[in-house]
């Protein structure tokens, strides 16, 4: 297995719990349980009201493309060989919306308003990368 | 509600750095040449100004960056700080700098940002740390460490997925993008000291590199050495200056989110918020303004803020833009008249105040006769930060 040069997640004491249920193939955000809002990316207060009384739960998983980019500069080096590639703001139906890859799909063929899903890809043996591939995924490069 | 200062503080001096590529100036010198200029623009003495703001470098190693400068300018500021909103920063230091000499805490103020991110002078301890590469990735790494940076984003792609959002909903079209760079390159061709200098066509900007869809390089901002200062005080101590003063008449801002996923919506941004406050304490209304220097950092960016700050309905912004006519000097309102980041000079955060220096040139009539906005008596300077995290606006004017 060729070693990931790309930048890892390092999780911290305000996302461990993200990571380990990434770990785990779901797909975590934060529930207030003092005003219910649900937010991403995660921290250990609330942005609606302040309150720490926050809840891991799991997303559908499902979203949909608000809007994509097919990078073909990439930002740095351990980038390149993926480039072109698209970079994607996906929103979840709970309201959140997350920064990803649209994979498992010629970049031509992204479109906003696509349905998506999520689909991990373990880049380390801690660290599975969240990123989304059209509902009903064709089969595409399998890059990730 | 505390005092408007709305006409009652105004730049009365600006001066410019060499800019471009400055292959043996690091940013403090650049900083020195440009206060100079101001300096001996207004006829002060630097020992007649009791405030510094700076907009920090891109080093992150020097801290208290305002400090130093003055430091190095031999003034030992009781109003001082440096400030960090990205591009936007340029125009909340000249609000900082009205509010306090409103206030009686600075009488005469020093705004003065510049950076060497061409040439990367003065950046020898950073790069001893780091590899070459390492630098460019360093910089590359914006967004949030977990959530954004592992996917591969770039500056430019926010940008992008603004206009790729701008397309969809409302049709605009490349070859309107284009048209933005064609008119801000044309303005920049007319600027002796602009970097860029040739004239391009909507078909060179569409075929010239594919950076991240659907902005080409020539969509841009360009990357250079360089920086300006301006000198702010009282309107009433303006009189016995050297120079016709120009007026500050309203100042406004409002931030988005730093973290893209956060900001609601790429394409209706808080530049309506800021602009609505700017010209609340201006009395006046894009009717009124004779050019606007909107901060230009991709080409979508214009279109949005034609929209946002009312001169034309949301959505029509790419239509206006269409066939350039509207936006080019002589024009319905001039955008960008001096070249802006596309073209004139981009050494990063400090490439807005040239926005402002432009303004200031175009209402003194300082300009080349061919890039000058004939009777150009009021205008609109905005600036824009990070991921549509931050934005601010001025109007200036002459009376
Ligand atoms: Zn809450």
């Amino acid at each position: 297995m060729e070693t990931y040069e790309k930048p890892i997640p390092k999780p911290d004491r305000e996302t461990r719990p993200f990571w380990e249920g990434a770990k785990q193939q779901k797909l975590l955000i934060q529930h207030c349980l003092d005003c219910g809002a649900y937010q991403f990316y995660p921290q250990a207060h609330c942005r609606g009201c302040l309150s720490d009384r926050l809840d891991w739960v799991e997303s559908k998983g499902t979203g949909c493309v608000y809007s994509y980019s097919v990078v073909h500069r990439a930002p740095s080096t351990a980038f390149d060989k993926d480039a072109p590639y698209t970079v994607a703001l996906i929103d979840l139906p709970e309201g959140c919306r997350m920064l990803s890859n649209v994979v498992e799909v010629d970049p031509e063929e992204v479109r906003i308003g696509m349905e998506v899903e999520v689909v991990f890809g373990e880049i380390t043996p801690e660290i599975s990368l969240p990123k989304f591939r059209p509902v009903q995924g064709r089969t595409g490069s399998g890059r990730f | 509600m505390g005092k408007s200062w709305s006409g009652e503080i105004a730049i009365v001096g600006i001066g410019e750095s060499e800019i471009g590529t400055v292959p043996d100036k690091n940013p403090m010198q650049l900083h020195t040449q440009a206060a100079r200029a101001a300096l001996e623009d207004c006829g002060l003495d630097k020992g007649d100004v009791d405030g510094v703001l700076t907009g920090g470098i891109a080093n992150p190693l020097e801290l208290m960056h305002s400090v130093l400068v003055s430091e190095y300018l031999g003034i030992q500021p009781r109003f001082t700080t440096s400030m960090h909103l990205g591009g936007a920063t340029q125009i909340q230091m000249v609000i900082s700098a009205a509010n306090a000499i409103q206030a009686g805490m600075a009488e005469v103020v020093l705004i003065v940002s510049a950076d060497s991110i061409r040439s990367f002078v003065g950046y020898e301890m950073l790069l001893g740390m780091f590899s070459g590469a390492g630098v460019t990735e360093m910089f590359s790494r914006i967004g949030h460490p977990q959530f954004e940076v592992p996917y591969g984003p770039t500056l430019i792609s926010t940008y992008a997925l603004a206009a790729a959002r701008h397309m969809h909903e409302y049709g605009t079209t490349v070859e309107q993008l284009a048209q933005v760079a064609v008119t801000i390159r044309k303005h920049a061709a007319m600027h002796p000291d602009a970097q860029k200098r040739k004239e391009v066509t909507i078909d060179e900007v569409l075929s010239s590199k594919m950076i991240s869809r659907p902005l080409t390089k020539d969509m841009c901002s360009i990357i250079s050495d360089g920086g300006a200062a301006l000198i702010v005080t009282s309107a009433e101590r303006a009189r016995d200056l050297k120079k016709k003063p120009v007026l500050l008449l309203g100042g406004g801002a409002r931030t988005m989110r730093e973290r893209l996923s956060l900001v609601d919506d790429l394409i209706r941004t808080a530049a309506v918020d800021s602009g609505r406050q700017a010209y609340e304490m201006s009395g006046l209304g894009p009717k009124d303004m004779d050019f606007a220097e909107f901060y230009d950092c991709f080409s979508i960016t214009p279109i949005i803020f034609l929209e946002d700050f009312g001169f034309c309905e949301k959505g029509e912004g790419g239509k206006f833009v269409e066939g350039g006519e509207r936006i080019e000097i002589g024009g319905e309102i001039p955008i960008v008249t001096h070249g802006g980041c596309h073209a004139h000079c981009h050494p990063g955060v400090p490439s807005g105040i040239f926005h402002i220096t432009e303004a200031v040139k175009q209402l003194r009539g300082e300009v080349e006769e061919r890039r000058q906005v004939k009777g150009a008596r009021v205008g609109l300077i905005n600036g824009l930060g990070g991921h549509f995290s931050s934005h601010t606006t001025l109007i200036v004017g002459t009376e």
